[in-house]
């Protein structure tokens, strides 16, 4: 019947609508291209922790040539780049869980969306 | 693969040296102030890139049509990636910022990309360029973040609901931190296209010197790893920038 | 390495500035422009389209319904009306029906009168016939006159006597 077609077509289109507005206010399924591989992620916090381990112990080597306090400053700046290294860790395996749980979160949201499209 | 060029046309005694590839040579020497900065190979393809990265964009846009080309969908798709990136880490808040970000990106991919042609250089294979650019987006993050917020600024290196007690020593390593950040930024991408590259060069030399029977297994190897390459090119281009919008994120809205 | 020769660091930084520089000016002036100009035009049009469906979606269900609330009403109006027409022709029947019904009666009322007179006067005569017929008959057999009254007596009795 024409009704039905036209009901059918006007289902269609809202649809079509919604799903634009969700594109257009953000998918939040973002950083697909993100490494997440085990060898990735291992470079990663390796980098991480290599960083804050050289920024703590430049930055006392670097007091002690001013200073000429060697080496109380590299001690000091190591201990601190060990717990700068540590933090740096701590957030981007935070980092990455939160990624994971987004991730997760997107897929489930886009699965229900096509699920109500199709129905 | 400019390995490859090197081993075979020999480029004077770094024929299989597989840092030969990272060589700088000065191509039109320049002497400003005192400082050596004359035009080198590096950036040579420096211009490259940014021309490739620019052509790409101008020349895939330049249709503008309402159905895309295929070139325009290569800019358009481009251009959607970071919006996206953008708009998802950083929020609204970034739209302004959304023309750098895209800048750094197209320069970074097309550099990265550019680098696995034969014969090319990586300018990205070097700490100083990498350093330098996250150090100028380090600085200028934290700039924004300082003009935002002022002296609230700070609470970014005080962890939420931690004892004050701890301040001492939380505070340091929370600075040690932040200041890590430039540095894990450009080690990440300079370590790894020099990595990938160099174990490039090294797999070829392994494939010339075992000889045609011998070196079919490198070079299955080598054409493996080329693609991995290539990924990764493109990966650490992308890394790099959706870092840089983190980092962004952060200093607009502490956390 | 020749990463951490510093004879070239002045060189990278300082092109790597330059070039970045012009990308950036080149990429604000001319590119992003363009993709966004596409980008927008693309996307105001595809919403254009999308809102221009859903107002000629709506209009044509709103047509739909007002065609469909006007056939209903043209079908009961219709009924109404061969509703009303059997009706008034039934009235007229019923009236027809009615009026003939009261002529018959009436005629037939006349008739029965008619007839009732006629036959009371039949019987009147038949009386009178059997008065004289029976002063007749007496006088010839017996020879005798009989009255008029007292034959008159005899034939009520004896119609009488028949049930009359």
């Amino acid at each position: 019947m024409v009704d039905d077609q036209l009901r059918d077509l006007g289902k269609r289109v809202q649809a079509v609508r919604a799903r634009r507005a969700t594109e257009l206010r953000g998918s939040g399924g973002a950083s697909r291209g993100q490494a997440s591989g085990g060898m990735a992620i291992g470079l990663r916090i390796v980098i991480e922790m290599v960083a804050a381990l050289a920024v703590g112990v430049g930055g006392g080597l670097f007091l002690d040539a001013e200073f000429g306090s060697s080496p109380w400053c590299l001690i000091v700046g190591f201990i601190l780049g060990s717990g700068g290294a540590f933090a740096n860790v701590l957030r981007t395996a935070r980092d990455l869980d939160a990624r994971q749980k987004r991730e997760r979160e997107a897929a489930i949201a886009s699965e229900r969306a096509d699920g109500l499209d199709e129905g | 693969m400019a390995d490859k060029d090197a081993a075979a046309g020999g480029h004077g005694g770094g024929g299989l040296d597989p840092l030969h590839q990272f060589q700088i040579h000065s191509i039109l020497d320049i002497n400003i102030g005192g400082y050596d900065v004359s035009f080198t190979n590096s950036s040579l393809w420096m211009v490259i890139a940014a021309a490739i990265g620019y052509l790409l964009i101008r020349q895939g846009a330049g249709a503008g049509a309402l159905v895309p080309t295929r070139m325009q969908l290569i800019a358009e798709t481009l251009y959607m990636t970071v919006a996206n990136m953008v708009r998802d880490n950083v929020g609204d808040a970034g739209r302004k910022y959304f023309p750098f970000i895209f800048t750094l990106f197209m320069f970074l991919l097309v550099g990265n990309l550019v680098g696995m042609v034969p014969g090319s250089f990586t300018f990205t294979s070097h700490i100083a360029v990498t350093f330098a650019l996250a150090s100028v987006i380090f600085i200028a993050i934290t700039v924004i973040g300082l003009v935002k917020h002022g002296l609230k600024f700070f609470t970014l290196f005080f962890p939420h609901g931690a004892p004050l007690a701890t301040a001492p020593i939380l505070i340091p390593i929370e600075l040690i931190s932040y200041l890590s950040r430039p540095v894990s930024l450009s080690v990440r991408l300079f370590a790894n296209m020099m990595v990938g590259h160099t174990l490039l060069k090294v797999i070829a030399s392994f494939a010339i010197m075992l000889g045609v029977v011998g070196g079919i297994a490198p070079l299955a190897l080598l054409v493996g790893i080329t693609a991995l390459e290539f990924l990764v090119a493109a990966l650490q281009a992308y890394v790099f920038t959706i870092l840089t919008c983190i980092y962004l994120h952060d200093a607009l809205h502490l956390h | 390495m020749p990463q951490f020769d510093p004879t070239w660091f002045a060189s990278q930084i300082f092109w790597l500035v330059l070039v970045f520089a012009a990308l950036y000016w080149l990429m604000i002036k001319r590119a992003i422009p363009r993709v966004e100009k596409a980008l927008t035009a693309r996307s105001e049009r595809i919403q254009g389209d999308l809102d221009r469906a859903a107002k000629l979606q709506q209009e044509a269900a709103a047509a739909s319904e007002a065609h469909q609330a006007a056939l209903a009403k043209a079908k009961d109006e219709a009924r109404d009306i061969l509703r009303a027409a059997h009706a008034a022709s039934q009235a007229e029947l019923d009236k027809r029906q009615e009026q003939l019904g009261a002529e018959i009666a009436k005629q037939t009322a006349a008739a029965e009168s008619r007839i009732g007179a006629a036959r009371d006067a039949a019987m009147a005569s038949v009386r009178d016939i059997a008065i004289e017929t029976a002063q007749a008959v007496t006088e010839r057999l017996t020879g005798a006159a009989v009255e008029q009254a007292q034959a008159a007596k005899a034939v009520d009795a004896v119609l009488e006597r028949r049930g009359h």
